[in-house]
This record gives structure tokens, C-alpha cells and sequence, in this order.
């Protein structure tokens, strides 16, 4: 009898796994993020111009045009012209990028003019500013010109200095929970679709009639959460090959800084784990139970996909959650069911949650699930052959006690 | 209590189902013996399926009793019983082979087992140059062959058919009839439920006729039949017949004329009149009713 269980399991992930609409979803997320990663690569390597850029120095303040070394990975090179029709021609001839002017009376109008043909890219005029800025403080000492051309370095620790932020922003570690529990979220979107076409299809051609005259309503409830849990955890290897592949190509073949220094934490993973774990079967339960509510596949992949959307509402309150981690509004959330692992991935970004409201959130959310579990056998039960008829709310308020009568066995 | 004297199948007490306002089952009562064919009958809408589906434990009763094999339903019991619902259950995107071994197995056997048994069955059914291809690309047909394949393959001690010969030929019809007369023979109790009477007439030993939730018929095939009979003889006579006292209606067909009795009319009386006219006859019978016609009597007319 329990081998039904895992036949049914099997089944449902045998169905939707090795389909193409399942391999299209599976590697939609990757290409959309390698997509968008190969725009700005793309962008980034069109914008690229190794040519020299240009400067008359009219005010007579650039004593050096080499900036420190170690500064810049790619540092632009400065040319001196000593007219501005020399310089001119150079742009012309598409030796340089562009030229600065500056006027005799720069030291009192800071007045700067810069001539292109095309604009040059961003981190050409930066390094000509910083370039500047040392000139103007030729005469302190080296190691201050360096410093100064770095530029303000904030960093922002919390108190007990387990998280950190670098004004040049969020390291890759720090925003791997909110990643995970981002394609947690989409892990169940997807699924919720599946669940939710699997169920009404097999109301629809009454495949569900013959299966539970061989197979009890709790067998069948179980064997298909365990056969979504399945399909999810294939999506999440799938994703994680997809991401580690993203890493070691960002980090090896394209020098990423980012991701070289991507030091994978596994605590706060495993905190979004344990809220998310419960959730996904909570929220699992509950489609399973809109599936036999629902009259039609259409309806149901509506609200199924609805009720996902609710558990992503804490971005909406990402800059609060991000100015207070520990405020009453990002505590409470972290204990809601369907907020809970958004808020709490969103939170260890910035601190690290304390371990008893984890334990506390995983425990609500395990009542939950279990509460959901109940309630799917329920309505399983309620709604089993009405066909083409939608089973009300309040029937399933009403007829609670006669559902106890029929019970729901295993 | 109506039924055999004798360890049943099936039994069915009194039974009550009602959904919301409709009733749909009001107060149904029979009994389904060991090796027995038994004809579930009734106009659309009349109970059957209700019945079914309560028996099989997918609705819980109202009111009455219901025993299974015994006692109540139990879920050691459901690897006992073979189902076939009226409107087919088979997985359409899947290739039929796998869609009936996957089902078979919820049933108890192993894959082995249940390719296995397959291959014999889908030979005979005629489905073996079939089971790559996926169950929405057979005809109607083919899917019903498939699933009452699905339904008998694990050799169930109860088999319930809900209108087997629906969307089959003469050649294929033929082909389940002698599968559900092998099924009897071997000991199978089988529940079936249909509208084509002249099947149940074929087929069934015993019968329930329900109308609007309620059992109206219920009995062997021939004390129905007998207890419909005596309001009609058939004769065949050499030459006209004279007129009769206490005949309705003189219907000619072939060589034979069909004589509707007033119910108070004696037909031994008019065998004896019939002889004293001194009218010659080759026949003369009491007319048995077809069961289509005692459906549409006792149906539409609420003669019991």
C-alpha cells in the first residue's frame, strides 16, 4: 500500500519532468538571467575604447599623466597636446577618444571642456578626474595621492560584525539567501502550474475516479506533494549547476571580481531552508486543494498562480525590511506564513536573523503545513467527482463535519 | 430482506444518498451474488452511478447499509475490485502501454506482472500494434477495450462495469461479452450497469431496476419477464382468426398474430375458445415482453 505512495510520486514527477514544456521552464530561468548577464557584457564590450584620451592643459596643472598603479584594471592612457588644434586633429584622426580643455583660469573657475566625436565610455572620464585630482595634489605624498584616488570607502558593519557592506555595494555572498529564496519562489510558481494542470486534467478525463477506487484520498494527496517536491528539487539542482557554472565562468574566464570572492555561507541558507521547507509544502497543500476546487485547468493556473504572487509581497516592503532587519514590521513578517522565507531571506542580507525566531517561524509554518495537509484532504474529499461544478468556501466550512465522517484514510 | 440465500458479494440495504437538496438515491435494496452476472438498470439520472460510487467508497452513504466482499469497504478490498467508470479514466499524454501498467500496478501487481498479463490481453483485444502510441490518439473504441482490460487485468473477485458496449462494434461487443461470460465461469461476480437491454437480456442473470432513486424491479431475469407476461398471446393459425371476447388489439406480423389481452382476460380462455371455433394451430404462446419493453412499462407507465 505505501509502495502507491511512491508510484504515484514517481508517476507525477515521470509526467511533468520529461516533457518539453518542463525543459523549456527548467532552462528559462538561466537563459533569462545569462540573457540579460550577455546584454550588459555585450554593451560593456561595444562601449570598450583602448585609445588614449586627450588634454591641453591650458592652466598649467598637469604635471603627470600616469595615474598610481593598481588602481584601475584597465587604466586609460593620457596624452598631452599643447594646442587645441593638435589635439584636435588627433580626434580626428582617431587616436584619441576625446579631449579635455582646461582654461587658463581653471584653478578659480574649475572650467572644463570636453570635445568627442562620440562620447567616451565612463570609466574614461572617472580615470580623468582621478588623474586630475593627483595633479592637483602633486605636492603631498604618494600613498595620499592613492588614497585620494580611490575615492570615500564606506563600510557598514553591523554590531556584531557578522555582515558588512562595502560602499561599492552588496558582496555576492551577502545576497545569496535573497537569490535562494527569489528561486524558491519561482521553483513553486512553476510547480504550482504543474500541480494544479495535473489535478484538474485528471478530474477532467476522470483518471482520478479509477485512481482512487485503487489508492486511498491520503496516498494519493502524499504521493503527489512528494512527486512536486521531486520536480522542485530537480529545478533547484538543475538552477544550482546552472548558478555554480555562472560563478566559476564569471570568476574564471571573465575575471568578475564579484564573483572571485564568492565564499558561500551556508547558514543563512540553511535558515531560509527550514522556513522555506515548510512553506513550500503549506503552499503545495494549498494548491492541491484550489486543483479540487477548481472547474477548469484555466481557473486554477489563475489563482495558483495568484496565491504565489502573495508570498512575494515582502519586496514590496524591501526598503523598510532594508533600513530596520530587526524592526517589529520584519519580525512580524518573518513569522507569517507565505511572507515568512522572503522576509527572512531578505533580512539576512543585511543582518543575521537570531536563531530562535528562526526555530519559532519554522515551527508556525510546520503547524501551517500540517493544518494545509489537512484541509487539501478535506476538500479532496468534498470536492472528489464533481465534475465540472466548483466546490463553494462555504462548503468547505459547512461540511467539515461530514468530511470527518468520511474521513480521509491511508 | 430481497437476495439469495447464500454468502454474497454484494449487498445493498435500504440505501440513501443525497447531495444537498437532490436525492439522488433514495431507498435502493439488493444483493449481489458469488459468480453472478447482475444488471444494474435505470433511466438516465435514476441512481446507478450514486450507487456505484457509494459501494466503491468515493461517497459515504446517508442512510442504509452497503457490505463489499464481505464487510465494509476497506482499502485491502480496493485490489479486489476491477471499476470501469462510464466515462473513461486513462491518462491521454501518455503511451497506453505505460498509462496501464502505471494503473495496474496502483492495483497491486508488479510491472512484470502487469506487462505480463498486458501482453495476453492486448493481443486478444486487439490493441498490440498499439501501445506506443499515446491513449488520446486511439478511437473511443480502442480506449474503452483499454480500459476494460485495465479493469479485469488483476483479476479482481468483484468486477463493476458502468456501460461496457458504449462506443464498441458488433465484433468487439461480441469480444467483451465472452470475456465477462469467461470472467463468470471462473467465479468473478460482475456488477453491470446499461442501457442496452438486449445485452442484460444476454448477459445478466439477476437484475435491479432503479427509478428515480428508488429499487422497482429486482429479481431473476425470467420471474420478471413472467411476472410482465399474461397480457399477450402469440398465435399462429391456418386462415383469419374470428373475433375474441377480451382482446384489445389483433397486431399481424409474418405469420403470426400478437393478441393484446384485457388485463381481467384468461389466456387459456381464449386458447379454449379458439378450439371450439375450430381454428387451426401451429402456435400458440404466451407472449414474453423484451425487458426494453418492461423498462418502458414499469419506467414510464410505473407499472411494478
Amino acid at each position: 500500500m505505501t509502495s502507491n505512495v511512491w508510484r504515484i510520486a514517481r508517476e507525477e514527477f515521470r509526467r511533468n519532468v520529461f516533457r518539453k514544456s518542463f525543459i523549456l521552464v527548467l532552462l528559462s530561468l538561466p537563459l533569462m538571467v545569462g540573457l540579460n548577464i550577455g546584454i550588459v557584457m555585450l554593451m560593456n564590450y561595444l562601449e570598450k575604447d583602448t585609445r588614449p584620451i586627450g588634454y591641453v592643459d591650458h592652466a598649467g596643472v598637469m604635471l603627470v599623466n600616469i595615474l598610481p598603479p593598481d588602481v584601475y584594471d584597465e587604466p586609460v592612457q593620457f596624452l598631452a597636446f599643447k594646442t587645441e588644434d593638435e589635439a584636435e586633429k588627433a580626434l580626428m584622426a582617431e587616436e584619441i577618444q576625446a579631449f579635455y580643455i582646461l582654461s587658463p583660469e581653471y584653478l578659480q573657475t574649475r572650467e572644463i571642456r570636453l570635445i568627442y566625436v562620440e562620447e567616451p565610455a565612463s570609466k574614461a572620464t572617472r580615470q580623468f578626474y582621478d588623474l586630475l585630482r593627483v595633479n592637483l595634489l602633486s605636492d603631498v605624498e604618494p600613498e595620499i595621492q592613492v588614497r585620494i584616488a580611490d575615492g570615500t570607502e564606506f563600510l557598514t558593519r553591523t554590531p556584531d560584525g557578522r555582515r558588512s557592506f562595502p560602499s561599492s555595494g552588496p558582496t555576492f555572498q551577502s545576497v545569496v539567501p535573497f537569490f535562494v529564496g527569489m528561486a524558491l519562489m519561482m521553483m513553486l510558481l512553476m510547480s504550482a502550474g504543474f500541480l494544479l494542470e495535473g489535478m484538474v486534467k485528471e478530474r477532467e478525463n476522470r483518471t482520478l475516479e479509477v485512481i482512487v477506487t485503487s489508492t486511498s484520498p491520503g496516498q494519493l494527496v502524499t504521493g503527489k506533494v512528494l512527486g512536486i517536491l521531486g520536480i522542485s528539487f530537480t529545478q533547484l539542482v538543475a538552477w544550482a549547476i546552472f548558478g555554480l557554472a555562472a560563478v566559476w565562468l564569471g570568476s574564471n574566464t571573465f575575471d568578475l571580481t564579484w564573483f572571485q570572492d564568492a565564499n558561500l555561507e551556508w547558514e543563512p541558507l540553511l535558515k531560509v531552508a527550514a522556513i522555506g521547507l515548510p512553506n513550500f509544502v503549506m503552499i503545495s497543500a494549498l494548491l492541491f486543494a484550489l486543483g479540487c476546487i477548481m472547474a477548469t485547468g484555466q481557473e486554477a493556473q489563475q489563482i495558483g498562480g495568484l496565491s504565489v504572487l502573495i508570498s512575494m509581497l515582502p519586496l514590496l516592503a524591501i526598503v523598510k525590511i532594508g533600513n530596520e532587519p530587526n524592526g517589529v514590521l520584519a519580525v512580524i513578517l518573518s513569522m507569517v506564513p507565505f511572507f515568512s522565507m522572503m522576509t527572512v531571506a531578505l533580512r539576512e542580507v543585511f543582518v543575521v536573523v537570531p536563531v530562535w525566531q528562526i526555530i519559532l517561524s519554522a515551527g508556525i509554518q510546520t503547524l501551517f503545513a500540517i493544518a494545509a495537509i489537512w484541509l487539501a484532504g478535506r476538500v479532496f474529499r468534498l470536492s472528489l467527482l464533481r465534475y465540472g461544478k466548483r466546490l463553494r468556501f462555504r462548503e468547505i466550512l459547512t461540511r467539515v463535519e461530514a468530511a470527518k465522517t468520511a474521513g480521509v484514510r491511508s | 430482506m430481497k437476495g439469495k440465500e447464500k454468502v454474497n458479494t454484494l449487498e445493498v440495504n435500504n440505501l440513501a444518498k443525497a447531495f444537498g437538496e437532490v436525492k439522488a438515491v433514495r431507498d435502493v435494496t439488493f444483493s449481489v451474488g458469488k459468480g453472478e452476472i447482475f444488471g444494474l438498470l435505470g433511466p438516465n439520472g435514476a441512481g446507478k452511478t450514486t450507487t456505484i460510487r457509494v459501494l466503491l467508497d468515493l461517497f459515504k452513504a446517508d442512510a442504509g447499509d452497503v457490505a463489499v466482499l464481505g464487510g465494509p469497504m476497506t482499502e485491502e478490498k480496493k485490489q479486489r475490485i476491477g471499476y470501469m467508470p462510464e466515462e473513461r479514466g486513462l491518462y491521454q499524454d501518455i503511451p497506453l502501454m505505460r498509462c496501464l501498467v502505471y494503473l495496474a500496478t496502483l492495483k497491486g501487481l508488479s510491472p512484470a506482472e502487469a506487462h505480463r498479463g498486458l501482453e495476453t490481453y492486448l493481443e486478444r483485444f486487439d490493441l498490440a500494434d498499439h501501445t506506443q502510441k499515446k491513449v488520446g490518439e486511439l478511437s473511443k473504441g480502442m480506449q474503452q477495450k483499454a480500459q476494460i482490460i485495465l479493469t479485469i487485468l488483476h483479476k479482481p473477485e468483484l468486477v463493476i462495469i458502468d456501460e461496457p458496449f458504449a462506443a464498441l462494434d458488433p465484433i468487439n461487443t461480441r469480444l467483451v461479452k465472452d470475456v465477462i461470460r469467461e470472467l463468470r465461469d471462473e467465479g468473478t461476480t460482475i456488477l453491470m450497469s446499461t442501457h442496452q437491454m438486449h445485452q442484460v437480456e444476454e448477459l445478466c442473470d439477476r437484475i435491479v431496476l432503479i427509478d428515480e432513486g428508488v429499487d422497482v424491479l429486482y429479481g431473476t431475469l425470467t420471474a420478471i419477464r413472467e411476472r410482465f407476461s399474461g397480457h399477450a398471446i402469440v398465435v399462429q393459425a391456418g386462415g383469419d382468426l374470428p373475433d375474441l371476447a377480451g382482446v384489445l388489439q389483433a397486431d399481424r406480423s409474418n405469420h403470426e398474430v400478437k393478441l393484446l389481452l384485457e388485463e381481467k382476460t384468461d389466456p387459456q380462455l381464449v386458447l379454449q375458445e379458439l378450439l371450439a371455433q375450430g381454428v387451426s394451430l401451429s402456435k400458440f404462446e404466451i407472449a414474453v415482453p423484451t425487458l426494453d419493453e418492461i423498462f418502458i412499462k414499469v419506467v414510464q407507465e410505473g407499472v411494478e
